[in-house]
């Protein structure tokens, strides 16, 4: 006589069958967590722990974490395509990571130290540059080749690429100078922005249209404007003792230029080149983030925790306060309306939310943040 | 005519509404045909050359016209150099603590003499001489040299040239074999700066607006406006039935579907069409503080357009619920119905294109300005918004005509007044909401990245 009845047997068979398609559908829903978009996405390496945390920008939470082969100096992820590339200065390794497949995809030794990288406006193109040794490296963002090199190249901190993605400019401080790599010849152009070497000049920044240039000068306290297709420095903006990088708003309406000694802020608007705002804000600003229409701004500094929202419709700071950590670096969302602060001193990262001025915080990372990077950022021109 | 059976097929009936839907669709071809940006760019250098040409022109003084010799000679102020391109003076130029003048001398009679000119400059009464003097040597007929003067004195003090009121440069050579130099002065009056009017004016052929309102239709509007399609579709369905009418009766109908369908588009385009001529006119007359009042009251235009959209979408609900098939012999009764419903839909239209407006308005302006230089003209802005108003309104005519023609669907929307009309509420109210709780890029990054366009 049989154990089980047909029925019953069935009943059971189809109640494993469901217990057993649960169980491979949950197991994949929880290993697998999408990382492959990076445009919703913000990326925290940690300073001194070779790992990477995965934020989702709409959860605001860590979703997954990379373990990397070494720690991770310096990041950037390309907006279109999912690939991170992150940097290991002791080795000089650059390092592809698939964010689709969730493996790292591709190693690359660089014949330069990568102190700085700069994705390009389209996302394909990264600029390796260093500010000790000199040296430049294009590569190219997907592929990972080596494009060119540039071993007789002076020393310079971030560079700038123009939006016909040909020219790609630098400052150079031994010389005093602003400079240009032509990259279809592969040659190199300067500009001295004083008759004396030995000057400490910002990374170059650009108006959207790439058509002015702007460096600031700490040794003099002037900012530069070049007119970038006559590569003529045609206008001297006297800002203060210790100008920042001047920044340009994602709209293309404004430059900004601040001085870090002072505190003081000049805004000037770019199509006229006519003065806009000039007033004292406060000291050390070096961060800037822009949210929609160019109106509000997050004004912070690499140097303290205050941070100050300034309003361009009333000309004034409408919101202030103090951060718990001192940020490393600055990042607006694409949508202008959130800005993201990493700490270079605790493991997290500040969410200021730039249209009801609220303040939030993400922990992120082990120690401290080390380098992070947003999938697509508003920071289009700096 | 009349529709010999009222038996739909589904299938077909959903063909022919997905090409009509494609046809509304159809200004999204232009991306993928025409570089928005690169077109945008172009116009612009072309906008930058004219004005270029007219700061040139302004800054430039004839020192000797003859038949036989011309000479100019061109103050290279700041200013000069943010207007003009001058690949042929690349260089350590620094115009920004020197004045920087261009000699062109053109000789029709005999070759120019083998040296450059000799420039000093004159403020007041103190003569300054210049620290580069460069120009070709060797030439026959066209010689362009170039003549830098430090803005301070050998003291180091700043020449106060606002406060001598004019500067004047003496040029000097031997020409057409003179013996002694011969010497001609330009002089230039304060103020040195541009006047307002040529730095602002909008230098664009009436060519390049219409290539601009193109350029605009093809990059930063596109995704904003695939909302509207939707909305569109919306109106139509909601509007153009007879509410009332239940199955059997519907052949007589059609006909009226047919007009109204057609008169429903017209106002649906009048209504955007005419707000976008209207925000670009407000745009072109105040540049970029235009910006910085679409980032002021965009929130609140969203909010109102989002109530005024969602009460018509109520409406549209509410008018499902009459009756008006069994009056179609009441001529007076089913005019007061389609002047209402034409209300409706402009009201619909510009509604939902102002709450566009308000979202993507500062783009327009920050587009305008960047890559075209100025607009600081009404008619420049009206004229581009309205090109541009005009190129998604000739899909959606071309739409209704198509739809106005396929009896099929004549025949849907004559049978299914009451369940379109709360479908359409439905759609209304959504697309209100969207506008009032300020999530209108959501529904436009949802579709956006299937469009292959990033």
């Amino acid at each position: 006589m049989p154990m089980f009845t047909f029925r019953t047997t069935i009943f059971i068979k189809s109640l494993l069958g469901a217990l057993v398609a649960f169980l491979c559908f949950s197991s994949g829903l929880f290993a697998q967590v999408d990382i492959s978009n990076p445009q919703r996405l913000m990326f925290v390496a940690d300073a001194d722990d070779p790992i990477i945390d995965v934020i989702d920008l709409q959860e605001n939470e860590v979703i997954f974490r990379i373990e990397t082969k070494q720690k991770v100096d310096d990041l950037v992820a390309t907006p279109f395509a999912p690939v991170l590339i992150y940097t290991n200065i002791d080795k000089q390794l650059v390092s592809m990571y698939n964010l689709e497949t969730q493996e790292l995809a591709k190693e690359v030794i660089l014949p330069i130290v990568p102190r700085h990288m700069v994705l390009d406006t389209t996302g394909s193109k990264i600029g390796f540059t260093d500010s000790e040794s000199g040296g430049f490296v294009l590569l190219s963002a997907y592929g990972g080749q080596v494009l060119f090199t540039l071993e007789d190249f002076p020393p310079t901190t971030d560079v700038l690429f123009d939006p016909n993605e040909v020219d790609i400019w630098y400052s150079n401080d031994l010389d005093g100078s602003i400079g240009l790599i032509d990259s279809n010849v592969k040659k190199t152009f300067e500009i001295e922005v004083t008759d004396k070497p030995e000057q400490m000049l910002s990374s170059p920044s650009r108006s959207l249209d790439g058509r002015y240039i702007y460096a600031a000068n700490e040794t003099t306290g002037e900012v530069y404007s070049v007119n970038a297709f006559s590569k003529i420095i045609y206008k001297t903006f006297n800002i203060g003792t210790r100008p920042a990088r001047p920044y340009t708003t994602p709209e293309g309406v404004f430059l900004y230029m601040m001085d870090k000694d002072s505190g003081r802020f000049v805004s000037i608007e770019q199509h006229l080149f006519t003065e806009f705002d000039n007033t004292i804000i406060g000291e050390g600003i070096d961060l800037i983030t822009v949210g929609r229409f160019d109106r509000l701004n997050l004004l912070a500094s690499t140097e303290n925790h205050n941070f100050y929202i300034y309003d361009n419709n009333r000309k004034a700071v409408i919101e202030q306060g103090k951060l718990n950590f001192i940020p490393l670096d600055a990042q607006g969302a694409a949508d202008g309306r959130q800005a993201y602060l990493a700490s270079s001193d605790s493991p997290e990262v500040a969410i200021i939310n730039l249209e009801d001025q609220q303040v939030s915080y993400i922990k992120a990372a082990n120690g401290r943040v080390g380098a992070f990077a947003i999938g697509l950022s508003n920071n289009v021109c700096h | 005519m009349y529709i010999s059976s009222t038996r739909i097929n589904s299938l077909k009936l959903s063909a022919l509404l997905f090409f009509g839907f494609a046809i509304a669709s159809s200004w999204l071809i232009f991306p993928y045909f025409v570089q928005g940006q690169q077109l945008l760019r172009g116009i612009g250098d072309d906008s930058r050359m004219i004005k270029a040409g007219s700061v040139s022109r302004y800054l430039t003084r004839e020192l000797i016209k003859t038949p036989d010799l011309e000479i100019t000679a061109t103050l290279a102020t700041d200013e000069y150099f943010q207007y003009v391109d001058r690949a042929a003076v690349v260089g350590n130029l620094r115009p920004d603590r020197n004045f920087i003048f261009f000699v062109a001398e053109t000789i029709h009679r005999g070759d120019l003499p083998q040296e450059v000119p000799i420039a000093t400059l004159r403020v007041g009464e103190d003569e300054y001489l210049p620290t580069i003097s460069d120009g070709p040597s060797l030439v026959s007929h066209h010689r362009l040299s170039v003549y830098s003067f430090p803005k301070r004195d050998a003291d180091g003090r700043l020449i106060e040239i606002e406060e001598a009121g004019r500067m004047r440069l003496y040029v000097s050579n031997r020409y057409m074999g003179s013996n002694r130099p011969l010497t001609f002065v330009g002089s230039w009056d304060a103020p040195y700066s541009l006047p307002d009017e040529l730095k602002s004016r909008a230098d664009i052929t009436p060519v390049a607006v219409l290539a601009l309102g193109a350029g605009l239709l093809s990059s930063v509007l596109t995704p904003c406006l695939l909302q509207l399609v939707v909305v569109f579709g919306g109106v139509i369905a909601g509007f153009s039935t007879v509410p009332g009418q239940s199955v059997g009766g519907s052949r007589q109908l059609t006909p009226l579907i047919r007009r109204k369908i057609m008169q429903l588009a017209l106002a649906f385009v009048i209504g955007f069409v005419s707000l976008y001529a209207l925000a670009g006119a407000f745009i072109g007359a105040l540049g970029h503080q235009a910006q910085l009042a679409f980032s002021e009251y965009s929130r609140a235009v969203a909010i109102i357009s989002g109530v005024l959209v969602i009460l018509l979408g109520l409406w549209v609900g509410y008018r499902g619920t009459r009756d008006f098939a069994c009056r179609i012999p009441d001529r007076r009764a089913m005019e007061a119905l389609s002047m209402r419903d034409t209300v409706g839909t402009v009201l619909t239209s510009m509604g939902y294109a102002l709450g566009c407006t308000a979202c993507f308005g500062g783009a327009i302006v920050a587009t305008l300005i960047v890559y075209v230089g100025a607009i600081g003209s009404a008619a420049i802005g009206a004229g581009i918004m309205l090109t541009f108003g005009i190129g998604v309104a000739i899909p959606f005519l071309l739409s209704a005509y198509y739809i106005s023609k396929m009896d099929t669907i004549l025949l849907f929307l004559a049978e299914n007044s009451k369940s379109l009309s709360y479908a359409s509420m439905i759609i209304i109210i959504l697309f209100g909401l969207i506008l009032l709780t300020d999530n209108f890029h959501v529904v436009s990054d949802m579709i956006y990245p299937y469009l292959g366009l990033s």
